[in-house]
């Protein structure tokens, strides 16, 4: 089992995904060249299986770009608001660690994260307001720099499964 | 106090209409300045003016648009000009009489308060004490009914200004017997006048009709019904304004736009009729540098398609910003030969995204049709559940699930969760609620809830967040105890309250330890309601909605063990938003509708562990697969048990226990 002592756990885990949450949302209002970026790349379990796993109100979509191309392309204004966010680790143990790092144990671990809001579509003030629920399982991204390397705009965690819906 | 009246600054051979006494301010000596430029932007930034580039040639007035202006319309100039003439118009300016409506204040006398010390020559302590007396006022007005205050008033920046020694004020309503009723009232140690400025049309009538007319047949000369065309395009060139000296003075070019704006008010009778007559609007070669002067077109014109602000000074996006969200149904617009290029490197992605209809800009598509189209569509389509499960385990998962925890939530946790099973609940009592129940609320308490709440939105601190992450049956089972009592609806004959999704997710904790790596799970979530009740056979207390993620892993009693489960409880938001508005499902979205047929036989996937018992126990008592798998069921996949049963139950055995 994991080293890693539970609030220390607990402590990254829920700021993880409150930090993530507030930018993967104003990502999808105000930057959404980036929006490609919160996800993992695409890539085949050798049993086939295909991730990221991607589902926004039942459509079934094939990688962070579609999303993307989809919010730019289709999307009117959106504006989200996150009005409860929970988070519990899915995996302390995610992979065997290569260093013994403490920084790289403590990030060990995929994460399930469920937010429920409203959405504002079209305009902020009046446009139409639909509830939406969302639960996403984010992993650690391996290109995120580790130590003292320089920051680039690489995310933190990465969104390995998504699902989306209106619920109002 | 020093008073600088604006002047037209760059009258040029072009004939300005800018004017920006109304949008004069003070700065901390008390001197009016005259900038134009809302919200701070630095007047540095508009540099470069009196430099018009001729860039494009002006478009004016081929913008008709024949996509969208070439529909039937029954409007004649004719139509127009008849109307012009005859008596009918309501002419602007002439039926917004008498106080009750609206007027313009003007308060003198305060700048020989105390307050005029003040670095703002007293203004401001001057507005927030009307603000103050007029809410007073409304208060007392709304005394009798002792409920609170239906408004509060308050002086926006663009209702006031300052003449000389006068502060005008423009005000709605009952605003203004409550700001006339303070003549003579004392502020800051002076006796303050306020009165009221008369109308126009009362100050001087035959003056006003003049003007009228004047603007009425401005109107006729620059309308152009073929091209549903209202050219108001360099106006201060327009040898018969000047002849009236109408632009004599920057007081008088100010109003024409407003004046005009309020004849055409008069003119239409509907806005339909509006929308069918000016399609376009052009406003080219003004030298306008900001909108205050034509800010009036917008109300005015909300359907306007198409628009041309070309040639003139407007320095940047932000002096536009006025109109960002206005016409809602713009198709072209031309900005070209405005400073704005040179100084906003963005403005077309800016004013794309400003005008979320727009198709064309400066003369160039920036988007289709179709993609318009798909746009004001404005939602992601709604598919049917989107329910990817292997060998029937997510959806026999959830038949047992839901009915279990309204009637059984003990045996449910020992059935589905094991000591490192996760479960806690996040509470949305904001959550936007049923839009069929538009007006009725719901009395919502949460108190059976809330001190649970995990909704890190508001639990901040790190303890709570620990205690509320509830871990391991015991836990979870004195958690599940605490909540009210629940009934959900039927998930066969009431499947149109559910919607229930299914996705396999990797890298589940192997309990087993097999699988270093993890192991492959689903993740369930499920949006629905259920009803809250007052005992097992209760009475329903109330209606609740919930979203609940799921994730499942191989172990525990049934080859299933719940790994994470994440209630969400909000308030009551109905099941309207789970109807597929996109029922067209064979596009390029594959996607699996979820049927909820006769519960299948639930398969899970054996760990390895029980993949050797299940060989070892075979090759040991001879018995094929199926009855060794059952035989470990039974015993709770102890191998040792496993062969105490074998032992007490084989004399019973048929040959078909034995048949591989």
């Amino acid at each position: 089992m994991s080293n890693v002592p539970a609030d220390i756990r607990t402590k990254i885990s829920t700021e993880a995904a409150e930090s993530f949450a507030e930018s993967y949302y104003l990502a999808l209002r105000s930057s959404r060249a980036t929006i490609a970026s919160f996800y993992l790349p695409k890539s085949e379990s050798p049993d086939g299986k295909i991730y990221p796993s991607l589902v926004l109100n039942g459509a079934s979509l094939d990688d962070g770009m579609t999303v993307q191309k989809f919010f730019i392309e289709e999307m009117p204004f959106t504006h989200y608001e996150a009005q409860s966010i929970d988070c519990h680790v899915l995996n302390p143990n995610l992979k065997p660690l290569e260093s013994g790092r403490k920084a790289e144990a403590e990030r060990n671990m995929s994460l399930l994260v469920s937010v429920s809001g409203w959405v504002r579509l079209q305009e902020l003030s009046k446009g139409p307001m639909r509830g939406f629920s969302e639960t996403f399982v984010l992993v650690p991204n391996e290109e995120f720099p580790k130590g003292k390397a320089p920051k680039t705009d690489k995310k933190s965690w990465l969104i390995q499964t998504q699902n989306f819906r209106y619920v109002t | 106090m020093p008073v600088t009246t604006a002047t037209r600054r760059h009258q040029g051979n072009r004939g300005g209409i800018a004017k920006r006494t109304r949008d004069m301010r003070t700065d901390r000596d008390g001197d009016m300045l005259m900038g134009t430029a809302p919200r701070g932007r630095p007047q540095a930034a508009r540099g470069g003016r009196g430099a018009l580039q001729p860039t494009r040639p002006p478009p004016a007035p081929g913008m008709s648009d024949s996509r969208r202006g070439g529909h039937n319309s029954s409007f004649k100039k004719e139509q127009l000009l008849s109307a012009l003439r005859q008596g009918s118009i309501r002419a602007g300016g002439t039926e917004r009489n008498g106080p009750a409506q609206s007027g313009n204040i003007k308060i003198t006398g305060w700048t020989k308060s105390e307050a005029y010390a003040s670095s703002d020559g007293g203004l401001g302590a001057l507005i927030s004490w009307l603000e103050r007396r007029v809410n007073i006022s409304i208060k007392k007005r709304n005394a009798p009914r002792k409920t609170a205050p239906p408004r509060t008033f308050k002086l926006a920046p663009n209702k006031y200004h300052v003449e000389g020694d006068a502060l005008i004020i423009s005000a709605m309503g009952s605003d203004v017997g409550d700001l006339l009723h303070l003549n003579n009232f004392e502020f800051s140690g002076v006796k303050i006048k306020v009165e009221e400025i008369p109308k126009e049309s009362e100050q001087d009538s035959s003056a006003g009709n003049q003007t009228r007319q004047m603007l009425k047949d401005f109107l006729h000369r620059r309308y152009d019904p073929s091209a549903k065309l209202l050219n108001l395009s360099a106006i201060g060139q327009d040898q018969e304004i000047l002849n009236t000296g109408m632009f004599a003075t920057a007081s008088t070019q100010s109003k024409f736009i407003p004046a005009l704006m309020k004849v055409c008010d008069g003119i239409f009778k509907s806005a339909e009729e509006k929308k069918d007559t000016v399609q376009s609007i052009t406003l080219a070669n003004n030298a306008l540098d900001s909108l205050v002067a034509v800010k009036e077109v917008a109300p005015t014109f909300p359907d306007l398609l198409n628009l041309d602000l070309s040639n003139n000074q407007f320095p940047s996006l932000d002096s536009l910003s006025g109109w960002k969200t206005k016409f809602k149904h713009l198709d072209q617009l031309i900005v070209s030969g405005n400073p704005l290029e040179q100084n906003n490197a963005d403005y077309a992605a800016d004013l794309a995204g400003w005008f979320p209809t727009l198709r064309v800009l400066n003369g160039i598509q920036i988007r289709t049709e179709e993609q318009i189209a798909k746009k004001q569509k404005a939602i992601i389509p709604i598919f049917g559940a989107n329910f990817k499960d292997i060998s029937g385990i997510g959806e026999s998962f959830i038949k047992t699930f839901f009915p279990a925890f309204d009637s059984d939530r003990n045996g449910l946790v020992r059935h589905c969760y094991d000591p490192q099973s996760t479960f806690s609940l996040a509470v949305n009592p904001g959550a936007p609620r049923d839009p069929a129940q538009q007006g009725f609320k719901q009395l919502q308490t949460w108190d059976r809830y809330i001190k649970q709440s995990r909704n890190l939105k508001k639990i901040t601190h790190l303890n709570p967040r620990m205690n509320r992450l509830l871990t391991g049956s015991d836990d979870i089972t004195k958690f599940w105890q605490s909540l009210p009592l629940t009934r959900h609806p039927n998930l066969e004959s009431e499947t149109e309250k559910w919607l229930i999704e299914c996705q396999s997710v990797p890298s589940i904790p192997d309990p087993s330890g097999n699988s270093p790596q993890g192991v492959d799970g689903l993740i369930i979530t499920v949006h629905g309601e259920y009803e809250e009740l007052d005992g097992p056979a209760g009475q329903a207390r109330i209606k609740r909605s919930f979203d609940r993620s799921f994730i499942l892993g191989p172990g525990g009693l049934n080859g299933i063990r719940v790994v994470s489960d994440m209630l969400t409880v909000r308030s009551y938001g109905g099941c309207a938003a789970f109807t597929p508005t996109d029922t067209n499902t064979g596009t390029n979205q594959p996607v699996t509708e979820t049927t909820m047929e006769a519960p299948q036989q639930a398969l899970p996937t054996l760990t390895n562990e029980q993949t050797q018992m299940l060989t070892e126990l075979a090759r040991q008592t001879g018995m094929n697969i199926q009855y060794s798998k059952e035989c470990l069921e039974q015993s709770q996949w102890n191998f040792q048990a496993a062969l105490e049963t074998f032992a007490a139950v084989q004399p019973n055995l048929g040959p078909e226990a034995f048949a591989q």
